[in-house]
């Protein structure tokens, strides 16, 4: 047996029994199966669900439950957050009632330390509340009288206790510290410290803690979608002037609303440029709020910016649409933008951006509008009215993703082509531009267009349709016609892009 | 309708009657674009081609703002060559949103993965050529059809673009209709580049004109070098409140221009019609009964 519930264990039952001790001692016990996987998806559902109180909530690491190993309690850190809910006390039995509805049976400590509530909550007793508060300073006497289990101790550590018969907590804390470090270890003095709140015990929380929070409790229960954005809106309008004073505007924003049956539902939308208006990031959210499944009802919102970005009181413009006037149509198109990438990925919404490169695979690169930092601080900006790519150079509207090999019939050592024969259709070149010369890229390591020159024709065929078609390669200067002797590779004929 | 200026002989009726038509245009176009109730601060306007031919065949001399209009190829029916005659319509497409966008407008350009993969993605330098200047171009890389419906509406209906364009294969009716009603409602010019299939010519579209374009075949003068300037039989297949016309249309890369090479004279303007019978001789036509009363 791995847990049992107060009744059971009123009745005698102990962690550790057999089923059948068990059973003999309790004939109408119900048995179920212990799914440990399962209890710590449960668990940490409601460490985040306890994300109600406190940003600051965790799964413990440190099980009670020796036979399964399992983790079986929260962390919270109320620090800053009680006075919210009434004060410690009353935020307690809020916790506890609320749990009380989802049908768990729960102990609750409130302490200086981790270690202490942690303690107090296992093995000390408690009147019929089910949770007690520890007074600031009081852990030293509350402890006292505890087990030395109590301090999280390794199981090898306790059974020397045993021996030399230190049973409780106040016979370690009248032992000398030194010695005891000496004879046992540092983290068994390193335990004693964080339950008395000489050493830090820092909580690393389940959701990652964000300086811009707000959170909002319903009187009732909500479900409708226009009751949920109503509280976005007054969150938004929270948050908003919490950025304005620290002149930064949001790119992540989180918004979690706590079901009544302990479930989380949470939204997340994402921008490609730092915003801080209300109405922007409220339309973000529109699509999204139609798809929260509200359960039984809604009775706390919070909204975090899980990421910001520094955002002066000017809004920062697109680049290329510099120039008066287009303030609003940039902040339009951004809002376009941020809505096109939170329904098809912030990597869908491109922009082209050159390179320095002749290579024409290299020479252009498709940048997410998103990756907000590279297109504002983009160095050329400057230079507006400087077209990206010299106007004399010919290229194709589109470009194959990869050079298709073809057929091609020319004239040997560097004639044009003459006929080529691409995805299985044979083209008659009726008039042919060229050749450009393309030289590799002897600095860059392998890669396309870093081995070889490569020629490149623009082509037409009978029809009028228009290609791009490249030699890749030269043939050796000396003897052409003995091919067969030579060992050199041959070069090859690829289509790379067709003209309009 | 070739048929008009003929019909009104008379002078005094003429400017009566047209301005009777004229009225009338203005009350259907009322009537259509009721659907939006929208009202823009952004003027709509036309885009001229800066082609005189061309503007004339158009209603208010361009292109309308604030209207869906459709270019699809009729480059090859059949898969293999379909995708060689898409690209003359692409490039087509592109220097009407070059037009369109002018040297500060914003421009929206919506791709299908799937089309990504047969034909290769839009090469910047390529478009530059075009007048679409890649520094106000945002690119979308949708997932299907359905996505690049959307995401073109959302951009026509945010009224922050002044072209918003999409390959697209099939649509309905009923989705046309949606971008026509975001169209009048962000004010920006929306252009259909439809892949050209079997069903591409037969759809009915609610788009306000519709090009036909393919690659014109090698029937200019041999030029000294070179190929020359890219060179596309246009033919607009459809136009509301205008004319159906045929040109042969060469694309100035450097003035970023149209130049009509060979107005298409004597084309039927619908295939199986009767040519007008007397038009190269110049001749005063008898008209239908109807003409007269």
């Amino acid at each position: 047996m791995t847990a049992m519930n107060a009744a059971a264990a009123q009745e005698g039952l102990r962690q550790g029994m057999g089923l059948a001790d068990a059973r003999a001692v309790l004939p109408h016990l119900l048995v179920e199966q212990s799914a440990i996987k399962a209890d710590e998806k449960a668990l940490s559902a409601l460490a985040h669900w306890c994300g109600r109180y406190t940003p600051w909530t965790t799964v413990d690491a440190h099980g009670a439950n020796p036979l399964t190993g399992g983790r079986d309690s929260i962390l919270m850190d109320v620090t800053g957050c009680a006075h919210l809910f009434g004060g410690e006390e009353r935020l307690l039995s809020d916790l506890m009632a609320r749990l009380a509805e989802f049908g768990i049976e729960a102990r609750a400590a409130l302490a200086d330390t981790p270690g202490a509530a942690w303690a107090v909550a296992r093995f000390s007793d408690m009147d019929g509340a089910g949770h007690s508060i520890v007074s600031p300073g009081g852990s030293r006497d509350v402890l006292g009288p505890l087990p030395v289990t109590a301090l999280r101790f390794a199981p090898e550590t306790l059974e020397n206790f045993d021996r030399l018969g230190l049973r409780q907590v106040k016979d370690l804390l009248a032992l000398p510290r030194a010695p005891l470090a000496r004879r046992f270890g540092p983290p068994v003095a390193r335990r004693i410290d964080q339950a008395l709140g000489f050493e830090d015990e820092p909580i690393s929380p389940v959701m990652p803690v964000v300086p811009y929070r707000v959170r909002l409790a319903f009187l009732e229960p909500v479900g409708r979608v226009d009751d949920i954005a109503y509280a976005l809106t007054t969150l938004l309008e929270q948050l908003c002037p919490m950025l304005n004073e620290d002149q930064r505007g949001v790119r992540r924003l989180t918004l979690d609303l706590f079901r009544v049956d302990g479930e989380v539902e949470s939204v997340t939308v994402g921008t490609s440029r730092p915003v801080r208006t209300t109405e922007h990031l409220a339309r973000l959210f529109a699509g999204h709020l139609e798809q929260i499944d509200a359960g039984f009802g809604i009775d706390a919102a919070v909204l975090s910016a899980s990421l910001t970005a520094p955002l002066s009181e000017v809004q920062v413009e697109l680049p290329g649409e510099a120039g008066g006037g287009r303030t609003q149509g940039n902040a339009d198109l951004s809002l376009l933008v941020d809505q096109l990438g939170n329904r098809l990925g912030m990597d869908k919404v491109c922009r082209l951006e050159a390179r320095e490169s002749f290579v024409p695979e290299r020479a252009v690169v498709t940048v997410p509008l998103a990756a907000g930092g590279a297109a504002a601080g983009d160095p050329d900006l400057g230079e507006q009215s400087e077209p990206l790519w010299p106007a004399h150079l010919k290229r194709p509207l589109r470009l194959l993703s990869a050079p298709e090999p073809v057929q091609v019939v020319a004239e040997v050592p560097d004639g044009p082509p003459v006929l080529f024969r691409w995805r299985r259709d044979t083209h008659r070149v009726a008039r042919v531009d060229g050749p450009e010369r393309i030289g590799p890229e002897w600095w860059r390591g392998a890669g396309p267009g870093s081995q070889q020159a490569r020629d490149y024709y623009r082509v037409e065929d009978q029809e009028g349709r228009r290609f791009w078609l490249f030699r890749e390669g030269l043939y050796a200067t000396a003897d052409v016609h003995a091919s067969s002797v030579q060992d050199e590779p041959q070069p090859r004929w690829y289509l790379h892009g067709m003209f309009a | 309708m070739t048929g008009s200026s003929l019909f009104f002989s008379n002078e005094a009726s003429f400017s009566d009657k047209s301005s009777l038509l004229a009225d009338l245009k203005d009350r259907i176009a009322g009537i259509e674009s009721a659907g939006s109730k929208v009202v823009t601060d952004r003027p709509t306007g036309v885009v001229p081609l800066g082609v005189a031919d061309l503007d004339d065949a158009l209603p208010g001399g361009g292109l309308a703002r604030g209207r869906l209009h459709e270019v699809t190829s009729t480059g090859g029916r059949s898969k293999r060559t379909r995708l060689e005659g898409d690209v003359a319509a692409l490039g087509f497409a592109a220097a009407l949103v070059g037009r369109a966008a002018g040297d500060e407008g914003a421009v929206l350009w919506c791709t299908n993965q799937k089309s990504l993969y047969h034909a290769g993605g839009l090469h910047g330098p390529g478009l530059s050529v075009f007048g679409v200047d890649a520094r106000r171009l945002v690119l979308i890389d949708g997932a299907d059809d359905t996505q690049v419906l959307w995401a073109m509406e959302e951009g026509l209906r945010s009224g922050a673009l002044d072209a918003v364009a999409g390959e697209v294969g099939n649509l309905t009716l009923a989705a046309s209709r949606r971008l026509q009603l975001a169209a009048e409602a962000g004010g920006g010019l929306g252009l259909l580049v439809r892949v050209s299939t079997k069903k591409t010519a037969k759809t009915v579209t609610a788009a306000s004109t519709r090009w036909e374009v393919a690659v014109a075949a090698g029937e200019s003068v041999e030029s000294l070098e070179g190929l020359g300037a890219a060179r596309w039989d246009v033919r607009l297949a459809r136009c509301r409140g205008g004319s159906e016309r045929r040109w042969q249309v060469e694309w100035n890369h450097e003035t970023h221009c149209f130049a009509v090479v060979a107005p298409m004279a004597g084309q039927p303007a619908v295939p199986g019609a009767a040519p007008a019978a007397g038009e190269d001789t110049g001749q005063v036509v008898t008209l239908p009964r109807r003409a007269l009363g």
